[in-house]
């Protein structure tokens, strides 16, 4: 027999509970089961098939080709993100005022309705009608189709997605930089030290951990990008700037594969877990710790 | 002396302030154009302030719907989650005093998985269940996706309470729900409107749930313009008109919402 405080953290923990049984490891369960099985919205007689859905991504051209677009979405977006967010950060921590004002407005392309602004960027990368193209008609160059090849589609993908998270590095990184110790940086300037030397002495050593955790929540997120690619370019021309991710939803939803789509789902979460563990395993002891 | 040093810094800043902010002013410039205006060649750099495009996207039957839909969906989502993570935050904050880490990083790891992995078995569930194309379809799946990032915050705000409240309150001898809502809530009250804020926000601005799990009934205002772009339902102008008007709640809560906002998008790592 349970006492009646037992009781209540049972009861106060029971919604949540719920929730999350019913909607995240039922399904999970569901997905790993079907993973396993022929389901189709074609195929009425669902039966195991065992490992040929997973055999069957790995033959497939596609996924080497989806596989290696996530990888340069996520490897170049992510690099110019935190470069830039670092660049950023480190700027405004040398003006020495808190600039609310400004920093509410470079939260602004992360925190909008990403649909709203994506729509607007498609509209502004026209290759006819576009504003970009008209611009740098001025300056004599010809026109570029942004959305319409697979380089320079990419390119215009990982210049949006910069433009969206590069904020998420940044808030991060001033959150760190604003509990630093002046007096340290007002006595390395007296001693005659300039930016880059207070930089790289200072300020990124002090960074580091948090600069990890931006690279990984970055890495994560933009491994599984998604809005982009659906809205620029719908993941065309052909599959030529489909991410795995895109690819997973086309197969699932798009194309009724469920069998086949959750045996691609199932191969990126042990892959975004492969590289989060490291990370949550450092948070659980600081947790720990504190 | 540190004025002639600074120049490269502000000069780094007004760039950025203008690559974040361009985009943004050109998408307002160009709702407030008329028809003519939008795609000529060469553009109009200025808008010439007419309203027709807001009018008549505020007249049209499928916006109006979507629009509702989309603000029941998120004050439905945000209750949900506010109303689980509230109990769960107060429960792991302040009724348990050993840390339960498991538990902690096992909501909080609903935020990280991909979403796709969770959406597909649910697109067949609710099929299954005949609840496709529902509101409360969206709302319980909006609320999963908001549950990790709410709660993972309430616990840390109810753990901030100092714990004497508690056992004078157990002295005098109230129940743990009495606690709860007569000493926690309003102690957590200005966190918890913050917080709520910031999961509306991100419900509203939903797309990927969204765009899987409604089609017609329960469609949001974001899937119909996404929707909208490929086909010629709406005119350019009315389009950057319905993103302006989806862009509002946005404004609302960077400005007087920032500080949950940072912490809620940067996973609660930042304080604000």
């Amino acid at each position: 027999m349970l006492n009646r405080r037992a009781r209540a953290k049972i009861l106060f923990l029971t919604p949540i509970t719920i929730l999350l049984l019913v909607m995240t490891i039922f399904p999970f369960v569901y997905l790993i089961i079907i993973s396993f099985t022929d389901k189709a919205a074609t195929n009425r007689n669902t039966k195991f098939v065992w490992f040929e859905n997973y055999i069957e991504i790995f033959r497939d051209h596609q996924f080497y080709q989806s596989v290696s677009i996530t990888l340069i979405i996520t490897i170049f977006s992510v690099f110019l993100e935190i470069s830039l967010g670092l660049i950023l950060a480190l700027s405004f921590t040398n003006l020495y005022r808190n600039l609310w004002f400004l920093r509410a407005i470079v939260l602004v392309p992360m925190a909008a309705a990403p649909v709203a602004t994506l729509f607007n960027w498609r509209f502004m990368l026209n290759t006819s009608t576009g504003v970009i193209n008209y611009f740098i008609s001025i300056f004599g160059f010809s026109e570029v189709g942004w959305l319409d090849s697979k380089t320079v589609g990419l390119t215009s993908i990982i210049l949006v997605e910069t433009w969206m998270w590069t904020p998420f590095v940044f808030i991060l990184l001033t959150g760190a930089l604003s509990s630093i110790d002046k007096n340290v940086v007002e006595a390395a300037q007296v001693d005659g030290a300039n930016r880059f030397v207070l930089a790289k002495y200072i300020y990124i050593p002090m960074l580091k951990p948090f600069l990890i955790i931006a690279l990984v929540l970055r890495i994560i997120d933009a491994a599984k990008s998604f809005d982009a690619i659906q809205i620029l370019t719908s993941g065309g021309p052909g599959y030529d700037t489909a991410s795995y991710n895109f690819l997973i939803y086309l197969n699932g939803i798009q194309y009724l594969n469920f069998g086949n789509a959750a045996a691609q789902a199932m191969i990126l979460i042990i892959v975004l877990m492969v590289i989060s563990r490291r990370f949550f395993n450092r948070l659980v002891r600081e947790a720990v710790e504190s | 002396m540190r004025k002639g040093k600074n120049k490269l810094d502000i000069g780094i800043i007004s760039i950025f302030l203008i690559w974040s902010l361009i985009p943004i002013l050109w998408l307002l410039g160009t709702s407030l154009k008329s028809e003519l205006y939008v795609d000529s060649n060469p553009p109009h750099w200025l808008p010439n302030f007419d309203l027709t495009a807001f009018k008549k996207i505020l007249e049209n039957d499928a916006i109006q719907k979507t629009l509702t839909n989309s603000l029941i969906i998120a004050v439905g989502s945000t209750l949900l989650a506010i109303f689980c993570g509230s109990l769960a935050g107060f429960a792991l904050g302040q009724l348990i005093t050993k840390r339960h880490i498991e538990f902690e990083f096992w909501i909080l790891s609903s935020r990280l998985a991909p979403a796709i992995a969770i959406v597909l078995p649910l697109f067949i569930g609710f099929q299954f269940f005949h609840m496709q194309d529902t509101l409360l379809a969206l709302i319980l799946a909006h609320a999963v996706m908001l549950i990790g990032l709410v709660t993972w915050i309430l616990i840390e705000t109810f753990r901030a309470i100092p714990k004497e409240l508690k056992d004078a309150c157990e002295v005098d001898g109230c129940t743990e729900w009495q606690m709860f809502i007569k000493i926690m809530l309003p102690l957590a009250r200005s966190s918890i409107i913050g917080i709520a804020s910031l999961s509306f926000l991100l419900s509203w601005n939903e797309f990927f749930l969204s765009l899987v799990l409604s089609s017609s009934n329960s469609l949001t205002v974001q899937v119909l313009l996404y929707q909208s772009i490929g086909y010629q339902i709406f005119s350019l102008s009315q389009l950057a008109a319905t993103s302006v008007i989806v862009l509002l709640p946005t404004l609302f809560v960077v400005s007087i919402f920032q500080k949950q906002l940072i912490q809620g998008l940067t996973f609660g790592s930042v304080k604000g």
